[in-house]
């Protein structure tokens, strides 16, 4: 009583919202902190990087392309030089409608290696990597499948590194990590290379030592077929297929294994409009994906209580960004509303706001994984890193509101590619 | 005001301070080269060990007795003296090492090995033939198409025990089956001579008893036991500890989080699809055979003879119980005669 009579309704109202935001980011701040205090100082858990001599399984990897002629060839090259037995590996790029060259370099090559690559030619139906994902799993004979973008060049081991969790039957899919490979190309291009080191060799890592849900990023990855057609298949009208794809196979009781060692590269954006639909795009989806799935999630009987909360929390990463901005205002509100008594909270809001919300990884997770990585000398951009967040912050809670909100069809966006060195034609290896 | 100028330049070159090496970097572009992606893990070894040392390809060396080498390559078959110590060591044909040898970060045999009684193999080690492991011997990676423990194939007498014609196993109410496999809550005691067909995943422990059979891989978060004689044709994971008791077989991997056992008689792998059996220790009794690589991410020890693994193997290791359930009163008439 005395709290309402000292602040009039407006401030009462903006210091209990201002409250949730706070502890909402608080409960964010300390679950990176957590993830990273573990992986610099927990028990590590990589139970099947010891898994390197096995009777290989028969595998399919499906590369969707959609106008991807300039890096194609790359990937296909790689793949084929991967250290998988030969018979048991077949490459199926999914060309997806696409209007420039990709139909002509991979028919190249698959004339050049037809017991090897089979493509898969898509003509219509709905856009996206999803849609084309549903198409061709139908067509896919092999108990597993992988699935690289075509702007991804895998390492030699790549694929055996994430076909061996797959001898454990309680395993659904399977996450490899992602190392951008123009990273010296501008200061974009280095930051994002620290937010993946960040997301990828701090907070995936964990999550898979703490035994909670990493998660499934759509590409470097691999499904067990049959769990995810028991799960209902790829959705194909959605632009978050892989957080969509995790959750039902996490509901339906299956695991994903991340194999931090299953490691590839990929072309980051070069430019900041490109980075902005790129992340809009994943904010949106994975919002989607939320709506959709929270309530199965914490339904789900098959999930430990760690688990359905860990999941929970993944689910609403990309909502904190609207919930940050909000928090700012409603600060900036009572400051000159002159509630003054808030300054503890103000100084929480701004020392867990900078430290939690980045885009996939929080400053400190991001300083943790470059000394894992034993990068001595890039972690120094990691000041810089405070224009990308600002960035990501903005064009996740547009993205974000724009899903919230009723209307707005989802509509998918390539991301465009830079590489101009990719072969056009098999070399002769 | 001048004072309040200067606090204001003061707290700008804080709050700025920590721009200054950022910017000397985006500018100088001392790290700006993409990660290795190969190799590189070698370093990370919160993630456990990497695959060993480089192979040697020094010149051979004349092996000095009773003193530490470093890289030796032998070009024909041979023998070592008992209490050998080298750091990697490399045989283009047989090796036979004599008993308390040690080899401290690799060694690679293009035809078959025998290792003496308590030697050590720290790091890697590869055989082109089978690998004998006599009693006591300590080791982390070995990789062969056969590691065996105990008498060589020509002294041994074990006949894997006769198999009870199999009936079908029955889960308890609750089992969810879904796309082939069985989703059990709690723990799960498959009954002797048992046959269960799919894939089998256990939220608790998981024991197998005498003879029974799993046509598929199985999966438990807690123990898992194979009693005598049982088999899975697929792999077997645990996130606990994994037993193979008496002549048990796995034909695909064996994973375990804690304690891999393997008792006499127990075959992880086949000749034809060699696979992997690891955990944080592993435990080999005599007539053990492992097709493809062993690995022991803390330590690999092989037990004495197999009376003496019985009488006091199990109860060291807390097996009794796990060993109780899964072979039935066999053990416990053991015990008493």
């Amino acid at each position: 009583m005395a709290f309402a009579e000292a602040h009039g309704p407006v401030e009462t109202v903006l210091i209990y919202t201002l409250g949730v935001v706070i502890f909402l980011i608080l409960v964010y701040a300390a679950r990176h902190y957590a993830f990273t205090l573990q992986r610099l100082l927990g028990r590590q858990r990589d139970p099947y990087a010891l898994l390197d001599t096995l009777d290989w399984p028969s595998v399919t990897v499906l590369v969707p392309a959609h106008n991807e002629e300039t890096v194609i060839g790359s990937s296909l090259e790689a793949l084929l030089a991967v250290d998988y037995p030969a018979n048991r590996l077949s490459i199926v790029p999914v060309n997806d409608r696409s209007t420039d060259r990709t139909r002509e370099i991979v028919d190249a090559y698959a004339a050049r290696h037809p017991s090897r690559i089979r493509p898969f030619h898509r003509e219509g139906g709905l856009p996206g990597k999803a849609a084309a994902l549903a198409d061709v799993t139908a067509h896919v004979e092999t108990d597993l499948a992988l699935v690289f973008d075509a702007d991804y060049v895998p390492g030699p081991d790549v694929v055996r590194r994430l076909v061996a969790p797959f001898v454990d039957p309680e395993v659904g899919c399977v996450m490899g990590r992602v190392v951008p490979i123009n990273t010296d190309v501008n200061l974009l291009t280095r930051m994002l290379d620290l937010e993946r080191t960040g997301g990828y060799q701090v907070d995936q890592q964990a999550r898979m030592n703490m035994g909670l849900v990493p998660q499934y990023g759509g590409t470097v990855g691999g499904v067990r077929v049959a769990a995810l057609e028991a799960v209902g298949g790829w959705t194909p009208d959605t632009l978050c297929e892989d957080t969509d794809a995790t959750v039902r196979l996490l509901v339906g009781g299956w695991k994903v294994a991340y194999v931090n060692r299953a490691e590839c590269y990929e072309e980051s954006p070069e430019t900041w409009p490109v980075r902005i639909r790129q992340i809009r795009r994943w904010a949106r989806g994975h919002t989607d994906v939320a709506r959709r799935l929270t309530g199965a999630l914490v339904r789900s009987r098959r999930l430990t209580l760690r688990e359905r909360l860990d999941g929970v929390l993944l689910m609403g990463v990309y909502a904190m960004s609207p919930v940050v901005l909000i928090g700012w205002a409603v600060a900036v509100a009572l400051f000159y509303l002159g509630a003054h008594p808030l300054h503890g909270l103000i100084a929480a809001l701004a020392v867990a706001s900078y430290n939690t919300v980045g885009n996939a990884a929080a400053f400190f997770e991001i300083a943790s994984g470059a000394r894992l990585d034993g990068s001595a000398q890039r972690v120094r951009l990691l000041p810089l890193n405070l224009l990308g967040f600002l960035v990501s912050l903005v064009a996740t809670s547009r993205a974000v509101i724009a899903e919230v909100l009723p209307g707005g069809a989802l509509v998918w966006h390539k991301t465009e590619r830079f590489r101009r060195d990719a072969p056009t034609q098999p070399s002769d290896a | 005001m001048i004072t309040a100028l200067a606090l204001f330049g003061l707290l700008a070159g804080w709050v700025a301070l920590p721009f200054v090496p950022a910017l000397h970097e985006a500018y100088r572009r001392r790290d700006a080269a993409p990660l290795p992606i190969s190799d590189r893990y070698g370093e990370d070894r919160r993630l456990g060990p990497s695959a060993g040392a480089p192979a040697v390809n020094g010149e051979a060396a004349a092996l000095r007795d009773g003193k530490p080498n470093e890289a030796v390559a032998l070009a024909g078959s041979w023998t070592g003296h008992d209490g050998l110590d080298v750091a990697s060591l490399r045989v283009r044909g047989m090796a036979l090492l004599g008993a308390e040898s040690t080899v401290r970060e690799r060694i690679v045999v293009e035809g078959p090995a025998v290792v003496g009684a308590g030697s050590t193999l720290a790091g890697s080690a590869e055989a082109g033939g089978v690998v004998w492991l006599g009693p006591g011997c300590r080791f982390e990676r070995l990789h062969a198409p056969a590691i065996r423990t105990g008498a060589p194939d020509w002294l041994a007498t074990r006949r894997p025990p006769a198999r009870p014609p199999a009936v079908a196993a029955v889960l308890p109410e609750g089992t969810e089956t879904l796309a082939g496999r069985s989703l059990v809550e709690g723990d799960l005691h498959l009954p002797a001579g048992a046959r269960h067909v799919g894939d089998l995943v256990v939220r608790g422990a998981l024991t197998v008893g005498a003879g029974g059979i799993v046509d598929g891989s199985v999966k438990a978060r807690g123990s898992v036991a194979l009693g005598r004689g049982a088999a899975v044709t697929g792999s077997a994971v645990s996130e606990g500890d994994l037993t193979l008791f008496e002549s048990a077989s796995v034909a695909g991997a064996a994973l375990a989080g804690g304690r891999l056992h393997l008792a006499a008689g127990a075959r992880v792998g086949r000749p034809a699809a060699p696979s992997t059996a690891s955990g944080r220790w592993v435990v080999l009794e005599p007539d053990v055979t492992v097709h493809g690589t062993l690995w022991a991410r803390a330590h690999g020890v092989t037990q004495d003879a197999a009376p003496r693994a019985r009488r006091t193997g199990f109860a060291a290791w807390g097996h009794d119980e796990a060993r109780r359930q899964a072979n039935g009163p066999r053990v416990d008439q053991e015990r008493a005669a």
